[in-house]
């Protein structure tokens, strides 16, 4: 027999008659002091730290976190709209620690910190929630990095290869290329099992709306999540935003996936910290930074990880970004995640005006994992390469003091000159390994030795597309990872092949 | 070293216990004149409401805030002071009444720093809510 309408409203009578809002005992407590995005609240006598709080405003709940347990009150911070809190407005402890919806529902979408939509596509069912704050996996749950992510950036993907796990910061002032950094990198995920998420703490919401907008373009959306904590938000929300966006990473680290998180920028979340602290009376120390602003920024890096086979063998890869005030890396929050981190990418205001970019500083950068997060194929040429790039340096410094230079010297210094030509690189186009390999090769090898410098570009670019409409050697350097000497012997004829094409070469 | 607001409650809490009058009195003016060299006059009110909680901890008293929507009946009154009673250990329960039409039904009991919400008006929102999630 089916349903008929008068038995399901009959149910939904009785369900309804029978219906007994649970009465509870509830902690609650009254707000003494509101100041900008902090309330002080008195009662509450077993608020857990971090527990979430309901201010009961005229308006509707709003939400806040407690922050400071203190013997006859409770400090918190707003998380909404503060205006409506008023002295005397009652306050709920509702016995849950913060968290954020976790899940695949969050791909494809930009949010808020708390997990709320942004982009107008509609409500977001998520159905698990994780803790914003999570102690870091232990040594026993660990291995070492030894998968690579590829950044698809010639430079730093022979130079400062970033493994799986990894945290490598990039550095640098304003306007020098980090944030693209990053964005390629993004886009060069595309088909590498990884997953990505983009915190913007304290970004302009014109350059998040245009990063979005290029990675929906490039297709990486469809891996992509974006946490937009916004210039205009308050520092509140771009306080718990990193955090957020990790816990949204640890529910693929716990599925055993790869994760990419890129925090852009920290500077701006220790501002942001500083600024709560600050407001809930904290002694200020150096910078007026807080005593725990270290610690704010290694619980959340140390978060990143490479978990063994036995605890899924996921892994979060952690990109911070740091901006500088007029290069000065001897700063406070600077010294304190170069500290923390694995390595970083420092970008030079010199270089990029003078058009090398990415603008990365080959000394200053370095990666601590080194080769181990490189293939087989890359680290033979990058090896090579790394080393050429170093006498360059030194040599191109000690040639401006003469002129009379022996043969040798001359061609290190003709060899480095088109190095540093392929090193630099155009937004937005980022470069598969084989390419890599087989520029670089082409390179270490001295068959570009004849290519004009002015043209090095232009016969890179010639490159590519000659290997791709014959793409066996890419097939195969991708395939096996490394170069056998078959594989050297068909590169070689490959970069003849093409040369006999091009008109340009010196005689 | 600094001393809370808390510590000067309990000190005067325990010149008081127990004191005649006469010796109230002057370890009040002698209270009155370590607040004085301390420079805390300005916290007296933060004082007063420390010693009164703790007076009325250490004496067993507790007050509590009944807002219901009509007066309720002496039977109702006995039984919430003796849940409270059994509750908190307490030897006398100091009741204050409220009365607000908007509750509906029911009653909404505040001591300490916890709540009874057992109001019509709340559980009316609570199903309102349970329908509409």
């Amino acid at each position: 027999m089916s349903t008929t309408k008068d038995f399901v409203i009959e149910q939904l009578k009785s369900e309804i008659a029978g219906f007994k809002a649970a009465v509870s005992e509830q902690s609650v407590g009254r707000v003494l002091k509101v100041s900008d995005g902090i309330a002080l609240v008195s009662g509450l006598a077993e608020a857990m730290m971090s527990e979430i709080l309901m201010f009961k405003t005229a308006s509707g709940d709003v939400t806040g976190v407690a922050l400071n347990l203190e013997e006859n009150q409770v400090g918190a911070i707003i998380l909404g709209d503060y205006t409506a809190i008023k002295e005397g407005t009652e306050v709920q402890a509702t016995k849950r620690i913060l968290e954020v919806p976790v899940g695949e529902a969050m791909i494809g979408r930009v949010v808020n910190p708390l997990g709320e939509p942004l982009d107008g596509q509609g409500k977001i069912t998520a159905a698990k929630f994780y803790p914003i704050e999570k102690i870091a996996p232990g040594v026993i749950t660990r291995e070492s990095v030894r998968q690579p992510v590829q950044t698809g950036i010639k430079a730093i993907d022979a130079m400062i290869p970033i493994g799986r796990g990894q945290r490598e910061l990039i550095i640098g002032d304003r306007q020098l290329g980090k944030t693209a950094i990053a964005v390629d990198t993004i886009i060069n995920q595309k088909g590498q099992n990884m997953k990505c998420i983009y915190v913007a703490i304290g970004q302009k919401e014109s350059k998040v709306a245009n990063i979005v907008a290029k990675l929906t373009e490039a297709g990486a959306m469809e891996y992509t999540t974006v946490v937009l904590a916004g210039a205009s938000t308050s520092a509140s929300l771009l306080y718990i935003a990193p955090y957020a966006g990790c816990a949204m990473a640890e529910y693929f680290l716990d599925k055993g996936e790869d994760v990419l998180i890129i925090y852009d920028d920290l500077s701006k979340h220790a501002v942001s910290y500083r600024e709560i602290s600050l407001l809930l009376r904290r002694p200020p120390g150096r910078e007026a930074y807080p005593g725990d602003v270290f610690y704010l920024h290694s619980r959340l890096l140390e978060r990143a990880c490479k978990l063994n086979k036995d605890f899924g063998g996921g892994s979060i890869t952690a990109l911070p970004i740091i901006e500088t005030q007029a290069g000065d890396l001897s700063a406070y929050i600077p010294t304190n995640v170069i500290s923390i981190t694995d390595g970083q990418i420092f970008l030079e205001p010199e270089l990029f005006y003078k058009g090398n970019r990415p603008a990365v500083n080959a000394g200053l950068s370095v990666s601590r994992v080194g080769s181990s997060a490189q293939i087989k194929a890359m680290k033979k040429v990058a090896g090579q390469m790394r080393l050429e790039a170093a006498q360059y340096r030194e040599l191109a410094a000690f040639a401006q003091f003469g002129s009379d230079l022996d043969a040798e010297t001359k061609a290190k210094l003709e060899r480095g000159r088109r190095l540093y030509e392929i090193f630099k690189q155009d937004q937005y186009q980022p470069l598969s390994v084989a390419k890599q390999v087989l520029v670089y090769y082409t390179l270490i090898n001295g068959l570009m030795n004849d290519v004009p410098v002015e043209r090095v570009r232009e016969f890179e670019e010639g490159l590519y597309k000659y290997a791709d409409r014959h793409d066996e050697v890419l097939k195969l350097i991708d395939e096996k990872k490394e170069l056998t000497p078959e594989i050297e012997d068909k590169i070689k004829i490959l970069i003849a092949d093409y040369k006999a094409t091009v008109d340009y070469l010196i005689k | 070293m600094k001393i809370s607001v808390r510590q000067y409650a309990q000190g005067l809490f325990a010149a008081t216990s127990g004191a005649s009058e006469a010796e109230v009195k002057t370890a009040l003016k002698n209270f009155v004149l370590i607040l004085d060299r301390d420079r805390v006059l300005g916290k007296a009110a933060e004082i007063i409401a420390c010693f009164r909680e703790i007076w009325e901890k250490e004496h067993g008293e507790l007050a509590a805030e009944l807002t219901s929507a009509r007066e309720l009946g002496a039977a109702a009154k006995e039984l919430i002071v003796a849940y409270l009673k059994n509750k908190t250990q307490a030897k006398k329960v100091q009741l204050t009444e409220i009365i607000d039409k908007s509750l509906i039904g029911g009653f909404i009991l505040n001591y300490e720093s916890r709540v009874i919400d057992g109001s019509l008006k709340s559980s009316l929102a609570s199903l309102k809510n349970k329908i509409s999630n």
